[in-house]
């Protein structure tokens, strides 16, 4: 097993939209790679559908938008990162299109928009039901036209780091096998979501949380983890995602008693109530009884005919045929909800700055914290395209200034002992029920609806689960494509996020946008208009700190639809 | 739903442990509508850490598990088991086509993306125009907006790649996904890059190598009407570059 230093000014890890656009963004004169543990354009980034919000329109606002977000986020936004976000969406949206988005167009030639969750005025911009896809085709198309290197099929495993300063990370070149270190004055992590703690997900397999446990791990802490987003509209089975777009342009719900059962939960916005209402109410009919067999309600789009089914909503067309076999322009489709984002992540500020020295973070494994505690549709795009541009220029200004520290070469040898003690274990058990296991917990315990007991089993599932991690093993001995090896770190990773998610929702004795507790069934500003922060202390244990929201002009008021 | 038990023969090669290829077969228990990668991730969590295949989003989106199951190009995550059973209720896994093998169902895809590179991919702005900042106007007649986002629809997943008899033969070829993203942009009202791109595509391994077998229409898993977009290719550089880079 070889083992190799490599050196950049600045490197980026994940090559989704915001580690993209943070490369984009890096000064050309200073060297620069992006990481990526699969090929660029497998990043989840490409799975968004719906769209991106911007206040185009003359008869929009971008402090529209801003309240549309602070609301939907339960009042937990950092209302300073709100407004930055908000009024930043236009140019972002201009910046797309030149570099040659192909976004969905109205009879005049302007880009479309539609309704969306939580929003005051239809100002989702998009590409059919593909917008992630066309946005990040557009990036990869500028990183290859610019000749940004992106070190493909590279697993980062740990941060380097010497005191409070970054120094680079250690990986693992899946290819060949070898331990990597690469050495850079600044890193970014735009790693994105942690999904597969979740049974039921949207997410992809490589959605594993890497970056925030690595992060957690090397000190730097871990903002909002109790709010996780579950997706209202998913397919049972495959938990395949269902465009909120498809609401958004009329679609309807119904329960087993076709009654359209929103009107009990958000009277006026009905289907395009933000997602943690929409959820919570299909759930509770589920619950209730007023579901289907085997957990699900209907979505139902016949009545937007053909024409805007196939060209509008032409993706979640073809998985309504390809996974449930059913044509949505002559038939309801099944949907419930499933675990889509994590609101929480890498502590940073409203330039993508962590504390550690030179460490930036951006994109779902960041929270800055612009969704709170519920993020509406069509920000996440637009939170990866904003923060991932801070953080690209704050890190060719650090660069600039500072000339780094130097490798810690222990770094590599920790990462390379771990690996060899690894495949030097017999007859161990493997991760593969060990993650099932976290995962099963996940879902039942820590999912829509929460409460103390649930919260404590699942605390104590996980920490089961981790005890048997430790003495778990692998199969595969070998160096190169070593897939076993990498689901058995990444299932490390997990565990680690799994008891911040439940230890924070544990504390958190109050609901709030998508943390519903039902022996705390009301928001409670007096105690909990905070950010819980969580890092590990010297004994490797979980430490809480507090920080206060940022409150500029929306005083938090009862949130009501 | 009932379940029922069928055989995976997975195509396996490690160039470090094993001489040659060979067959390995799993048992593994599905329920109607599984797919193909399910089976798969269960042979790996559960009975074979070892087996390598490249698998992200499970719903046809990221492009990253093609392989040849039951002998056709196809996405492990879009098929279903009960689909492709032989005779012998085998669903029969092997790598990709046209790119060689490295371990098991991983296949090197360097030519693929050089080829992808090739094409100048991304949208050629005209030189004097600068960026904007307000909205820029477009209005394409519905035929022509449809097909360019058809052909937007490419997830790289290297299927027509592995399809295509003309890659087979010749691995100069540039293949049909280079050339349904050259298609991309040259039917991009927007796009001033044709005089960059024909270098390429009006070329004895450009556009002119195709020899509309349709195989690549037909594995696409987005449907991308390709053979079509060659064909336009085809017609364009007869008008505008005729002579340009080469020929025929």
């Amino acid at each position: 097993m070889a083992e190799i230093l490599q050196r950049y000014d600045v490197i980026v890890i994940g090559a989704g939209l915001a580690g993209m656009r943070a490369a984009l963004e890096v000064d050309p004169r200073l060297s620069c790679a992006v990481i990526s543990k699969v090929y660029p354009v497998r990043s989840h980034s490409v799975a968004a559908q719906g769209g991106i919000n911007a206040a185009l329109d003359p008869e929009d606002n971008w402090k529209d938008h801003a309240f549309d977000t602070i609301k939907g986020s339960d009042y937990l936004a950092d209302q300073d990162a709100a407004e930055l976000m908000c009024e930043d969406a236009p140019r972002v949206v201009y910046e797309m299109e030149h570099w040659g988005t192909f976004f969905s167009r109205r009879p005049d030639g302007r880009i479309a928009q539609r309704s969306f969750g939580g929003q005051g005025y239809p100002r989702a911009c998009y590409a059919a039901d593909k917008t992630g896809r066309a946005l990040y085709q557009t990036l990869f198309e500028q990183s290859v036209r610019r000749n940004i290197t992106v070190l493909k099929e590279f697993f980062v495993m740990s941060l380097a780091t010497v005191e409070d300063q970054v120094a680079g990370v250690v990986c693992l070149e899946i290819r060949t096998g070898a331990v990597v270190g690469i050495a850079a004055k600044a890193v970014i992590f735009a790693t994105g979501g942690a999904g597969m703690l979740y049974l039921r997900t949207t997410n992809p397999y490589i959605n594993t949380g890497d970056g925030m446990a690595i992060a957690y791990r090397a000190g730097v802490a871990l903002k909002d983890m109790e709010f996780v987003q579950f997706h209202p509209t998913t397919l049972p089975g495959m938990n395949v995602l269902i465009t909120e777009g498809a609401r958004g342009e009329g679609a309807y719900l119904y329960n087993r008693d076709h009654e359209r059962f929103m009107v009990n939960y958000a009277e006026k916005l009905m289907e395009v109530a933000p997602r943690d209402i929409v959820s919570r109410a299909i759930e509770t009919e589920i619950n209730q009884g007023r579901g289907f067999d085997g957990g699900y309600v209907l979505l139902d789009l016949r009545h937007l005919g053909e024409n805007v089914i196939k060209h509008r909503l032409s993706e979640i067309y073809d998985f309504a045929i390809t996974y449930k076999g059913i044509n949505p322009v002559q038939e309801p489709v099944p949907v419930q909800p499933g675990q889509h984002y994590m609101m929480g992540g890498i502590a940073t500020n409203k330039y993508a700055e962590t504390t550690l020295v030179g460490f930036y973070a951006a994109g779902e494994c960041a929270a800055v914290s612009v969704h709170g505690a519920n993020r509406l549709g069509a920000n996440s795009l637009l939170d990866t395209l904003v923060f991932g541009r801070w953080a690209g220029i704050q890190a060719s200004k650090f660069v600039q200034s500072n000339p780094g520290v130097e490798f810690p070469t222990e770094a590599l040898r920790t990462q390379s002992a771990l690996i060899r003690e690894l495949k030097s274990r017999h007859g161990a058990e493997p991760y593969g029920p060990i993650r099932r296991a976290l995962r099963e917990t996940m879902t039942t315990k820590v999912g829509t609806f929460r409460d103390a007991e649930r919260l404590r089993q699942a605390l104590d599932a996980i920490e089961e689960l981790e005890e048997r991690y430790q003495r778990a093993g692998i199969h595969d001995r070998g160096d190169i494509f070593n897939y076993d090896l990498i689901g058995f770190i990444e299932t490390g990773f997990l565990i680690d996020l799994g008891k911040v998610v439940t230890t924070g929702a544990l504390m958190r004795q109050e609901s709030r946008g998508a943390h519903a507790r039902t022996d705390y069934p009301h928001r409670d500003d007096q105690k909990f208009l905070i950010h819980y922060l969580f890092s590990p202390n010297s004994r490797g244990q979980l430490s809480k700190t507090e920080e206060p929201v940022v409150i500029t002009h929306y005083e938090p008021k009862e949130r009501k639809y | 739903m009932a379940e029922s038990t069928v055989t995976f023969r997975v195509f396996r090669y490690n160039p470090v442990t094993d001489e040659k290829p060979y067959w390995a077969l799993y048992p593994v228990t599905v329920e109607p509508g599984d797919p193909v990668l399910m089976g798969l991730m269960r042979i790996r969590e559960e009975q074979d850490g070892s087996l390598a295949f490249r698998a992200s989003c499970r719903s046809g989106i990221c492009g990253s598990d093609a392989m040849v199951i039951a002998g056709r190009s196809r996405l492990a995550c879009k098929t279903q088991i009960l689909h492709v059973l032989n005779a012998q209720r085998e669903v029969v896994v092997e790598p990709l086509r046209n790119l060689s093998y490295v371990k098991d169902l991983v296949v090197d895809q360097t030519p693929f993306w050089e080829k992808f590179y090739q094409v100048d991919p991304w949208l050629h702005e005209d030189p004097l125009s600068k960026p904007p900042t307000t909205e820029r106007l477009m209005q394409l007649p519905e035929s022509e907006f449809d097909d360019i986002s058809k052909a937007s629809d490419c997830i790289f997943c290297q299927i027509c790649y592995s399809e295509c008899p003309v890659n087979g033969m010749d691995r100069a070829f540039l293949g049909p996904q280079a050339l349904i993203k050259a298609f991309r942009f040259e039917a991009d009202p927007r796009d001033h890059g044709t005089p960059d791109r024909a270098r390429t595509l009006n070329n004895q391994e450009g556009v002119w190598k195709c020899r509309t077998t349709f195989n690549c229409t037909l594995s696409c898993p987005k449907g991308i009407p390709i053979t079509k977009g060659i064909q336009a290719l085809k017609r364009e550089m007869l008008t505008v570059g005729l002579g340009r880079g080469g020929g025929v």
